[in-house]
């Protein structure tokens, strides 16, 4: 794709389509992986979640206690050993492109630049029609503008995880899954993609679970924050967290919430591992 | 670009250690440059002054008058270097290369026409070798034509069987079961210890050597590219899925690309081993090209043919593998590879 693709104002060619109501509901989910040495590891243990609407949920807990293997299990890269997760009804059986998923590290390709990456899950589903009209649109939104050709080793960390947010969002999902996608990031580059985040979330009307390490995060993101226990993760506790956006990082309400949800973690007893007073 | 710096930036700015290209040479480049000159003035007057007594009688034709065009033409690189930074790197970096060569021609020559000391016919004078090419241009270039028409055919067979079996064994594991031993076996073994085989199945002896060139590019490429897709990263695969990439998709999609460095590094290993089975199938079975005609001329005594059939591969093969790089380059805008040329 040398050519750059023009951008197409055409008032009946939204970039985010209503995606309706929808609900991710996870019942009783149990689930054991293999961990590196090849020893089956007790990853979740009876975790129940549900999300509906345009909601935004954080899970914190400590590093291993099956955040990230709950998230597979959303977006259908992994099937669970007990239990049942449905999506507006229907069982989770494999990969859909109205659940999505932001990986760590931006997990971009390579070999394609960040006009191509973005406009991966369009050519893969045959969109091509889509792709004059929303990439444009998405690299000005994610300001991307002058990297269309850029390939991936030539950007920024954070010009990465715009390019995977922006190649996220072009396929309209109804659910967007994060998996930690902003630790590796400077404090900077993470409070402005934070806001990017938010952004694209209000935009498009989508659901999103975040799983994060990270409190602050998770307070100035979420709507509602779900605080898992150590291996095997189980749900130890669940705050909604009542604020406008945007949110004051520093204001007594944040200072508070993050005291709350630090607390819940102490009790769980997975303080390990957890950053409380980044930023 | 450097001089058209304003002065006044360059009054205030503290002493930078960025390297200025001049545009003029300095007298140590232009020393430098005309080391080569001398040599080939020496080479020059060596073989003019002295008399030929090995054969005695012998009239040099082609080796004075290589000798003048080199001067003549390196001679002009270097005025123009003196006045162009980029060309003038070039040359000052290879002059020494450059000298040596001139010096080692003119050594031999003193060593075979000058005085005997080498003897004929394994050890012919300069003069001898330059002149086999323009004096036998018909049958190089028949030669060179019937080994690039088998090399061309042997290696796109090898790519084409090379891809077909690297992206099956890669993706399936059936086909894994079935050509891993095939390639383990089959693979290491050289192409001079399958010649006989090869000429013995196969119709003709030509087809034998397309079977053994096909042979030194498929095993390669089919291993290079079935390891390199089986360990394709499996995040990126699973970000594939995740966007609704079916598994055609993210073979061609996303496995393919992640290998293409790999399979640039096997095609040129492919490629070396293909010029060795190139040269063994036209010296034991095919009757035509350079491999042929090296052995051929070696039977009749004619050494000097053979060295300046061994220039011509250096010349083939060295533009082969350029172009190889320079396609690799292209492709790879992405990432530079471990392999440099």
């Amino acid at each position: 794709m040398s050519k750059k693709l023009a951008v197409d104002d055409r008032p009946e060619a939204p970039l985010f389509e209503p995606t309706g109501t929808h609900v991710l509901k996870a019942e009783h989910v149990t689930q054991t992986f293999l961990d590196d040495s090849g020893n089956e590891t007790w990853a979740i243990d009876d975790f129940s979640l549900t999300v509906s609407g345009p909601e935004v949920v954080g899970i914190i807990g400590p590093s291993g206690c099956g955040k990230s293997s709950f998230l597979r299990l959303v977006v259908g890269l992994d099937q669970p050993l007990a239990g049942t997760i449905t999506f507006d009804g229907e069982p989770v059986n494999g990969p859909d492109v109205r659940r999505a998923m932001v990986f760590q590290n931006a997990n971009l390709f390579e070999w394609l630049t960040v006009e191509e990456n973005i406009a991966f899950g369009l050519k893969a589903n045959h969109l091509y029609a889509e792709m004059s009209y929303k990439i444009p649109r998405l690299i000005k939104m994610m300001q991307l503008e002058g990297f269309e050709n850029a390939y991936v080793p030539q950007i920024s960390g954070g010009m990465a995880s715009r390019c995977a947010l922006a190649r996220t969002f072009v396929l309209n999902p109804a659910l967007v899954c994060f998996d930690e996608p902003l630790s590796a990031l400077d404090a900077f580059t993470r409070a402005a993609l934070q806001d990017q985040i938010l952004m694209m979330q209000q935009q498009a009307h989508t659901s999103m679970v975040l799983v994060t390490h990270d409190i602050e995060e998770a307070v100035y993101l979420c709507d509602r924050v779900v605080v898992m226990s150590p291996r095997p993760g189980r749900k130890i506790g669940e705050l909604a967290i009542d604020l406008p956006h945007p949110r004051d990082r520093v204001s007594e309400e944040f200072v508070e919430y993050r005291r709350q949800l630090l607390d819940l973690l102490h009790q769980g007893g997975g303080q390990r591992g957890i950053s409380a007073s980044r930023g | 670009m450097a001089d058209a710096q304003p002065a006044a930036v360059q009054t205030v700015s503290a002493p930078t250690r960025r390297v200025v290209q001049r545009r003029l040479a300095t007298a140590r480049e232009v020393v430098r440059m005309a080391l080569p000159l001398g040599v080939i003035l020496v080479a020059y007057g060596l073989t003019m002054g002295l008399p030929n007594v090995y054969p005695a009688g012998y009239e040099e034709h082609y080796y004075p008058v290589f000798l003048v065009v080199s001067f003549i033409s390196y001679g002009a690189s270097a005025v123009i270097a003196c006045f162009t930074p980029k060309l003038r790197n070039l040359i000052t970096y290879y002059s020494f290369l450059i000298a040596a060569l001139f010096g080692i021609v003119a050594v031999v020559d003193l060593l075979t026409l000058k005085s005997g000391v080498m003897l004929l016919p394994f050890s012919p004078s300069p003069d001898r070798v330059l002149q086999a090419l323009p004096k036998n241009l018909a049958s190089y270039g028949q030669n060179l034509a019937a080994s690039m028409v088998l090399l061309g055919e042997g290696v796109a067979i090898g790519i084409a069987t090379g891809f077909l079996t690297g992206l099956l064994m890669g993706w399936s594991k059936v086909a894994n079961y079935w050509f891993a031993p095939l390639l383990k076996f089959i693979g290491p073994v050289p192409s001079a210890a399958w010649l006989p085989i090869a000429v013995a199945i196969m119709p003709t002896s030509r087809a034998a050597g397309l079977f053994l060139i096909a042979l030194a590019i498929w095993f390669p490429l089919s291993l290079m590219l079935s390891s390199s897709i089986r360990s394709t990263d499996k995040r990126k695969i699973e970000a594939a899925r995740v966007m609704g990439a079916t598994e055609g998709y993210i073979l061609f999609h996303v496995a393919l690309p992640a290998a293409v460095p790999s399979i640039f590094d096997a095609l040129f290993m492919g490629l070396s081993s293909s010029f060795g089975a190139l040269i063994i199938s036209e010296q034991l079975g095919v009757k035509a090209g350079l491999g042929w005609y090296i052995n051929w001329a070696s039977s009749w005594g004619e050494y000097y043919k053979v060295f300046a059939t061994v220039g011509v591969f250096i010349i083939i093969f060295y533009l082969i593998m350029t172009l190889l790089f320079k396609v690799r380059d292209a492709v790879m805008k992405w990432q530079q590879s471990t392999v440099r040329w």
